[in-house]
């Protein structure tokens, strides 16, 4: 058994046949047959993962560069990051420190840079989730190659974000006073009305269950890694690989998982900016208390997001030598959902003025004119610019082409993205309604610090992950190379099969046959083949899920969509209960001369539990449902290979008519390139 | 147990309302019970009674015998408050005031409402008085040489002194400001009188010395006649801040403000002209204002006299100025003017601040001429706010140097800050002893020093207007070793008496003999007099004025002609100088108080700096903005110091001239360097070794008798640096900017200003609609339970003068931020006055002032979006703020739109300052990161509640007013429950004039406001 051994490399046809256009293989699939929108460019025609054509190839273009360790380049990088991280944590532990009052801050504008950051890195984290989660509801198979880093960045960003909020607050060591937990105080509760409030919720739960989703996601490139790792670093890494074997039960559990979490994800997306908006929506301040906050910001989320995403694809393509994974058709589809979403932010744009316009509200209409053409006009031309003018260049096909363009000009979104809250924050809060109280802004040092110490946090930890982690999720690249290679080779699919009930255990004989493919069609046949002959079918281990083993194994449709229901709903009706109860029984409290039991002011955090304890529950289902845990990687829990580049099927032989050749010629008909027979322990 | 209660408490209506009402006890937890104290209960009982012990063992006892304005001293519990009615010149004015102590300190000043004089209100520089006496620069002890020495020796060295002096036939000068204390005027006659050689001058740093030398010369009285603002119909003010800094502030705002009700159809409200040179407080309130330079005040006067003299059909005793001596423009008002005086004859009051004798002869002979004597001002009780008189002084300079000054003894005055030259002429004294109590420029200057004490730790006595008779007793036993001029003077005159005996004799054998009731004795009644703070005794027989003397005025119309001829043409490259006090810090005694140079200027709204204040043409002519920093050269005496100040551009400014504020530029104010916190953006509010702002009093000139403020000439020349001013107010006009101006709403309806014909017309007031709606999205089930309080602020009475901004500071323990946090919009107050102009065209502004606190808004949005539930709604309509909750997100003052919310930004709190002693200890001191706001005084109500409960009798109106209220000189300011209709605050809320500021915000403010009526034309039509 050699692990050198390929198929013959069906490049030329590959580029021929492989689209988007049909998803047969790809591990979401839920319905065969559904049509995306067609791509009329010929970018589509280009295929997806370029020159690599076998999942041993994509196991090692991704671990190798992590396992040769850091390069020289790495190294300057971590030290630039790191030192701006320390600036930032030295900018930070002074405020702390001393004051709020190192911030340029005044008594009218009581939030500037902290906000505008905590809003432009939460922006920054949407894309993450939208590409992991949305893109996987949609198919689209492109989002496999990037959604990794699209989710570690993610989980940066809402780290960074995370930050502001509570460095922010006058009295930072007690922000454990925005949680709602029985307290010698009353007990006071917290005021379930404020956005702030929807906001810890809403980033809290956007924190853990992107954490989660990327963590279940990882769990299968961990097990590669691991089985690819000696010593030390094995048990570190077996630690958190949870005894993943690549079990074709699991798979189809965890692909189950993936598409829950990520069904509870994509509504996440949505509310967490929306959240994010009602900050300011639900305020008094003139070019605050705006309707159409909400979709506005998520779509800025995503417009930011995605730019942010590119910018550092396209950094770690070049860097890492990902060219053939990221490849111009994923950038080019990239580049084609920013300048959407530029429109509809310039759309956005346009409607707040028309809205001021219209409303017939002097302090309204005055709080726009003063941001375009007041003292910080100049703000508002920069995010106009950078947001609204920049991104059209990319109706150009040769600008999408161009690497240092599509570059620069994420770049300018990401600068513009930020003057865009920053517009929204400052130059609202400084012009309101007295002009007695009319003050200007001008940030501090501390706070220029703490912006760049975000960044430097930012980086540090995707340099830390890009170092340590798998970048390229293997396992759905894999699935993605090796339906490429079945549209090349043009193998037609076999219809699903009967499903024959399993034969009792007390037939069984103790024996185990084991055979090993190289491609998830040899092991689809010979499953089908064994099934027909009565074998007893132990498990299938694959390096990643192969599109109709559940079918061909005879499993039963995973039942996790129902733990999801009820955890969802224990969330949702608790947080209700919970906010009405302490709201308005336990310890009324007039607040704003608003009724006590306003159930629309409950909704928010109701929402956010629910798909909390949703997701939480879903992940624990998997774990436990599947038993995996942590292991100290001492065994070698999955078959060799089956985690990178081996496709392994676990017989019994069962039917005493079949003899031990009947199996061999089982495993040679289907292609197996080995084969044995083990006693079971 | 507390269940031997009959009521039954409950929580809600609803809870009432149930069938099984949950009786809740008064106190949660169990009261300990007498038969069995419990290991905790007993804990909890030693761990009070340690702590208690301590902490009475800490305050420091009263002052063993004061008297007490409310109560006996057997009231006087720890932690409880008591009232010392006092008397404080801190304004030069000798108001009464109750001084609020707690355990043995005073911790508030405010004003005593029975008081002739100031009726209740106080002006901000008096509240801060009590910030002063807490200065820990004070002087410790008496010092020889700069060194501490005792009494003995010190008074053993000045009597070593007075007695070679008296040998040898020398001369001893006693300067000093305006003393009116009977006692201590009698020691001085005694002093002077002791020995030949010997004699007082009496100056004043603001000076009315040439009006009391304009009465002396018509009616050959030296008196300052008393000016009844509330009896004047029509008033006329020329050169005068009488609302801001002019005599006897606080008395003229209540007067002025009961003068000017616009309520009502029958509705009488005085006007009030105003001709002045730089916007003052008083010009801001004016119904016609007319900007006039300096040169022109008194060729307007003389025009004035001209016209009303033909209108009396009498010949003017002396020349009428020439026909263009004044502006076309001018000329028209003054004709105006002198119609609207002649009809209101006899009801008509003219005002001139001027320091120029000419000017007030004329004034006076207009007043004269309408017949206003005996009704608008009287002569009869003169004031004796001001005795100053400038030619003694000035020829007391010229004694000093000319070295003939063997002794000189200044008490209660800085002449070598105030006055020009004085300082080196000092110098040349032969000795000199100095009383002051923090040292300044002139004990600088002394060898001996005999510190005063502070006004609120001595006894004295004042008569500030004749027959009225104030007392003043000690709050706290002295915190230094220090002993006043009276005590100081007798100990040199060999009578070793202390302070409270010699007081107590003058009054026993001067004045006992004076009152009308004969039947007390005196001890009993000396008391009376002592708690209540003063008496109205018949006046000492004064000469009777004589009848004016036309000459004298012939005199004056000549000297004005002749001074219009010769004076430059104005456009040349001169500007005119005039120097004025600002309010809070008029002649720099308040400028070791950090309260007062925190206050924003009413007008301007700067703080801890002087500027040069220019006209905006007069700017724009020089290429000068806001902020460039000039150098002012004196051209008729170039051996004056330069000025170097930043420039500020002031709307209603006459052009040409440059206004800059005495009191600034005292020796010892960089003190206040690090006032404000320390980081490392900070800049310091004063660089060591400087000085807050830079003195002009040098550049005070002597005039034809008296120290003239408006004469200098002086060329201008930027430096080319640059120095923001730290003022409170960026934008200054309710207009937004033109170019950003959305078609309708360009006017902010902050301010409803309407003229008193148009508000009696058609009721309006308003500038704008109202977008107040009756659509409620929610049921208002939070009706205020009890009460629901609120306050009603009357914009026609406010003038701006800010003492609330200071009352409101001293009350609830507003922190001092520092220039460097002011000018980043940082500064703490809770209530701060809005200034707006309104252009008028031609440079001349409109002007309303707003005190602006939290509105308690009913629908409260800082209320819904704080996430920890700090800010929330008590059920008697305060909108509270919980320090201890607060975790600073700032959220909830980004969603007030008034803007009033206030944030720590640091810890400003210092521990280790002696000013902490004047902390009020019913309000929390604030930690850093926390939200702070008004509270409507909530410890007032809470204090008022529990005393009524006490007293088993329902709250009274007015039983509770708001530190703001209290000290309000012209009760614009009115506290009270707006659920109940009888109520003054409901009946303001409710009158035609009331309105809530945004209102269209449907926010249902706490906070009605009353609009500003002007008593001028009109719309016609």
């Amino acid at each position: 058994m050699s692990a050198d051994q390929r198929p013959p490399a069906g490049i030329a046809a590959a580029t021929a046949q492989a689209g988007a256009t049909s998803a047969p293989g790809l591990p979401s699939d839920l319905s065969a047959g559904a049509t995306l929108p067609r791509d009329l460019d010929a970018e589509a025609q280009l295929p997806l993962i370029q020159g690599v054509t076998t999942p041993g190839e994509v196991t090692r273009d991704v671990c190798e560069p992590i396992e040769r360790g850091p390069t020289k380049l790495w190294y300057i990088a971590i030290m630039v990051s790191a030192s701006a991280l320390l600036i930032g944590a030295a900018c930070v532990a002074y405020q702390v420190a001393v004051g709020i009052g190192t911030w340029g801050l005044n008594r009218t504008v009581g939030w500037a840079f902290d906000i505008t950051n905590f809003v432009f890195w939460v922006g920054i984290g949407h894309a993450g989730t939208l590409i992991s989660a949305v893109l996987l509801l949609l198919r689209q198979r492109w989002r496999t190659s990037i959604n990794r880093s699209a989710e570690a960045m993610t989980l940066f960003a809402v780290m960074c974000a995370g930050l502001f909020p509570l460095i922010h607050m006058g009295r930072p060591w007690l922000a454990h006073w925005v949680f709602p937990y029985p307290n010698l105080r009353g007990p006071l509760w917290v005021n379930f009305r404020s956005p702030l409030l929807w906001d810890v919720f809403a980033i809290g739960t956007y924190f853990i269950i992107s954490a989660v989703f990327w963590y279940i996601g990882l769990v299968p490139d961990l097990a590669t890694m691991r089985d690819r790792a000696s010593g030390l670093r094995r048990k570190v890494i077996a630690f958190f690989a949870l005894r993943w074997n690549g079990s074709g039960r699991t798979w189809a559990r965890w692909e189950m998982a993936c598409l829950l979490l990520a069904a509870l994800a994509t509504p996440l997306v949505v509310s967490v900016h929306s959240v994010v908006s009602t900050d300011f929506a639900t305020a008094t301040v003139p070019g605050w208390h705006t309707t159409v906050f909400p979709p506005y910001f998520v779509i800025g989320a995503v417009f930011s997001g995605f730019a942010m995403v590119l910018t550092l694809m396209l950094v770690a393509r070049r860097v890492m030598r990902l060219e053939g994974y990221i490849t111009h058709k994923h950038i080019g589809a990239m580049c084609k959902v920013i300048v959407f979403t530029s429109s509809i932010v310039g759309m956005a744009y346009g409607i707040e003025l028309f809205i001021a316009w219209y409303s017939g509200s002097p302090y309204e209409q005055f709080a726009f004119a003063n941001r375009i053409f007041g003292p910080m006009g100049w703000t508002y031309g920069i995010m106009v610019a950078c947001n609204v003018l920049t991104p059209q260049l990319l109706w150009f096909k040769r600008i999408r082409k161009s690497i240092p363009a599509i570059f620069a000009i994420t770049l300018l979104i990401n600068v513009g993205m930020w003057f865009e809250r920053f517009v929204i924050i400052v130059s609202s809060l400084s012009r309101d309604y007295l002009p007695s109280a009319w003050a200007s802004y001008t940030p501090t040092l501390i706070e220029l610090g703490t912006l760049l110490g975000s960044f430097g946090l930012f980086f540090t930890a995707f340099l830390i992950f890009c170092r340590f982690l798998p970048m390229i999720a293997m396992a759905e690249v894999r699935a993605v190379v090796a339906e490429q290679q079945h549209d090349a080779h043009g193998h037609a699919h076999a219809s699903p099969e009967v499903i024959v009930p399993e034969p009792a255990p007390a037939e069984r004989c103790g024996l185990r046959q084991v055979g090993v493919f190289d491609g998830p069609d040899g092991l689809l046949a010979a499953v089908r083949d064994a099934r027909q002959r009565g074998l007893h079918i132990i498990d299938a281990f694959t390096p990643h899920p192969v599109h109709g083993l559940d079918d061909a194994l005879g499993r039963r449709r995973s039942r996790l969509p129902f733990v999801t229901l009820v955890c969802g709903a224990i969330g949702l009706s608790v947080a209700l209960w919970f906010q009405y109860w302490a709201s308005s029984t336990d310890w009324p409290i007039d607040v704003g001369g608003k009724p006590f039991d306003s159930l629309p002011a409950f909704v928010p955090i109701a929402f956010e539990l629910m798909v909390l304890l949703a997701g939480l529950g879903t992940a624990a289902a998997l774990i436990i449902r599947s038993r995996l845990r942590p292991d100290t990687g001492s065994t070698n829990v999955a078959p060799p290979g089956a985690t990178s580049d081996r496709f392994v099927l676990v017989l019994e032989r069962v039917d005493a008519s079949l003899s031990q050749d009947d199996v061999g010629q089982l495993w040679s008909r289907h292609g197996a390139l080995d084969s044995w027979t083990e006693h079971e322990s | 147990m507390t269940t031997s209660r009959e009521t039954t408490w409950f929580r809600s209506p609803e809870e009432r309302g149930a069938g099984a009402p949950r009786a809740t006890p008064e106190f949660p937890c169990p009261a300990p019970a007498a038969a069995g104290v419990d290991r905790r209960a007993f804990l909890r009982l030693v761990g009070f009674s340690f702590a208690a012990a301590s902490v009475s063992a800490c305050s420091r006892g009263p002052a063993q015998t004061a008297l007490t304005h409310t109560g006996t001293p057997e009231d006087m519990l720890a932690g409880k408050a008591y009232w010392i009615a006092s008397t404080s010149w801190a304004d030069g004015s000798g108001g009464g005031v109750l001084v609020r102590c707690r355990d043995g300190r005073p911790v508030k000043l405010e004003g005593n409402p029975e008081h002739p004089l100031n009726r209740g209100g106080l002006t901000a520089s008096t509240q801060a008085s009590l910030l002063s006496l807490y200065d820990d620069q004070r002087i410790d002890g008496p010092l020889l040489d700069g060194q501490p020495v005792s009494w003995d020796a010190l008074d053993q060295a000045v009597m070593q002194h007075l007695d070679a002096i008296t040998a040898a036939g020398g001369t001893v000068r006693l300067l000093s400001s305006t003393l009116t204390g009977p006692s201590t005027r009698a020691w001085i006659d005694r002093f002077v009188a002791a020995a030949p050689g010997r004699a007082q001058v009496v100056y004043d740093a603001l000076s009315c010395s040439a009006q009391l030398d304009a009465y002396e010369a018509a009616y050959g009285v030296r008196a300052l006649p008393r000016h009844d603002l509330a009896a004047a119909k029509l008033l006329a003010v020329f050169d005068a801040d009488p609302l801001g800094t002019w005599i006897s502030p606080a008395e003229y705002a209540r007067d002025y403000a009961s003068a000017r009700k616009p309520d009502g159809p029958q509705a009488d409200m005085s006007r009030h002209w105003q001709f002045e040179a730089r916007m003052s407080l008083t010009g801001t309130r004016a119904d016609r204002r007319v900007r006039v330079a300096p040169s022109e005040t008194a060729p307007a006067l003389a025009q004035l006299a001209a016209a009303l003299a033909a209108h009396a059909g009498v010949p003017l005793p002396g020349p009428a100025p020439a026909d263009d001596a004044l502006r076309p423009e001018l000329r028209a008002a003054l004709g105006e003017l002198a119609d609207e005086l002649w009809q209101r004859r006899r009801d008509g009051l003219v005002l001139c601040g001027s320091n120029d004798r000419d000017a007030q002869l004329i004034t006076c002979w207009i007043n004269e001429l309408l017949g206003n004597q005996g009704r608008t001002w009287h002569l009869d009780s003169p004031s004796h706010q001001r005795q100053g008189d400038d030619r003694a002084v000035e020829a007391l300079r010229q004694e000093l140097q000319a070295g003939d000054v063997d002794l000189l003894i200044t008490a209660g005055c800085n002449p070598a800050y105030d006055l020009p030259g004085m300082a080196e002429a000092i110098a040349t004294a032969g000795a000199h002893v100095s009383l002051a109590g923090l040292a300044d420029e002139t004990s600088a200057l002394a060898s001996m020093i005999c510190p005063e004490p502070h006004e609120l730790e001595r006894w004295d006595d004042a008569e500030p207007r004749a027959g009225l008779f104030c007392t003043s007793q000690p709050t706290l036993p002295p915190l230094r070793d220090t002993r006043s001029l009276r005590a100081s003077l007798a100990r040199w005159m060999g009578d070793a008496r202390d302070d409270r005996e010699l007081l107590k004799a003058h009054w026993r054998e001067q004045l006992d003999a004076r009152r009308p009731d004969h039947e007390l004795p005196f001890e009993i009644w000396f008391n009376q007099v002592l708690e209540r703070g003063f008496v109205q005794l018949p006046a000492a027989p004064v000469q009777q004025p004589g009848a004016f003397s036309d000459a004298t005025l012939g005199q004056a119309l000549g000297a004005v002609a002749a001074a219009a001829a010769t004076d430059p043409a104005a456009g040349s490259d001169e500007l005119r100088v005039l120097l004025y006090p600002k309010v809070g810090l008029l002649d720099g005694r308040g400028a070791h108080n950090p309260w007062l140079q925190e206050l924003p200027d009413p007008v301007t709204k700067t703080t801890w700096d002087n500027h040069a204040d220019l006209s905006p043409a007069t700017a724009q002519r020089l290429g000068l903005s806001d902020g460039d920093m000039i150098r002012l050269s004196c051209t008729d005496d170039p051996s004056l110091p330069a000025l170097e100040l930043p420039v500020l551009t002031q709307p209603g400014q006459a052009d040409d001239v440059v206004a800059v504020a005495l009191g600034y530029g005292r020796a010892g104010t960089d003190r206040f360097t690090n006032i404000g916190p320390e980081w490392i953006e900070a800049e310091a509010t004063v660089q060591p070794g400087d000085t807050i702002g830079v003195n002009a009093a040098p550049w005070l000139s002597f005039r034809d008798g008296a120290f003239a403020t408006d004469t200098r000439r002086a060329s201008v020349a930027a430096t080319g640096a640059r120095r923001e001013a730290a003022c409170t107010q960026d934008h200054h006009s309710l207009a937004v900017p033109e170019h950003l101006a959305p078609k309708r709403g360009a006017v902010r309806d902050a301010v409803h200003l309407v003229a008193l014909p148009d508000l009696h017309a058609t009721g309006a007031h308003g500038a704008g609609e109202s977008h107040g709606g009756d659509v409620e999205l929610w049921a208002d089930d939070h009706k205020p339970r009890g009460h629901h309080w609120g306050l009603a602020i009357d914009l026609t009475a406010c003038t701006g003068c800010s003492a609330c901004v200071i009352g409101c500071q001293a009350e609830n323990n507003v922190p001092v931020v520092g220039r460097d946090e002011v000018r980043r919009h940082r500064e703490m107050s809770w209530l701060r006055i809005d200034r707006y102009y309104a252009d008028k065209g031609d440079g001349d502004v409109d002007v309303v002032h707003q005190p602006l606190m939290c509105q308690h808004c009913g629908h409260a949005p800082c209320e819904t979006v704080c996430p920890v539930l700090a800010t929330m709604h008590s059920n008697e309509g305060l909108n509270t703020q919980v320090y201890n909750r607060c975790v600073g997100t700032r959220y909830c003052a980004n969603n007030c739109p008034y803007k009033t919310r206030r944030f720590n930004w640091f810890e400003y709190g210092k521990p280790d300052r002696m000013q902490n002693m004047a902390l009020n200890p019913d309000v929390t001191i604030r930690s850093r990161g926390i939200m702070e706001k008004c509270s409507m005084c909530v410890q007032r109500i809470q204090e008022a509640k529990a005393d009524a409960k006490r007293r088993g009798e329902p709250l009274a109106d007015g039983d509770i007013q708001t530190a703001c209220q209290q000290s309000c000189p012209s009760n614009a300011i009115v506290f009270g429950d707006i659920s109940d209709p009888h109520s003054e605050v409901s009946r303001l809320a409710s009158a035609p004039r009331a309105y809530t500021v945004l209102e269209e915000l449907n926010l249902k403010p706490g906070v009605r406001y009353l609009a500003d009526v002007r008593n001028t034309e009109g719309a016609k039509g």
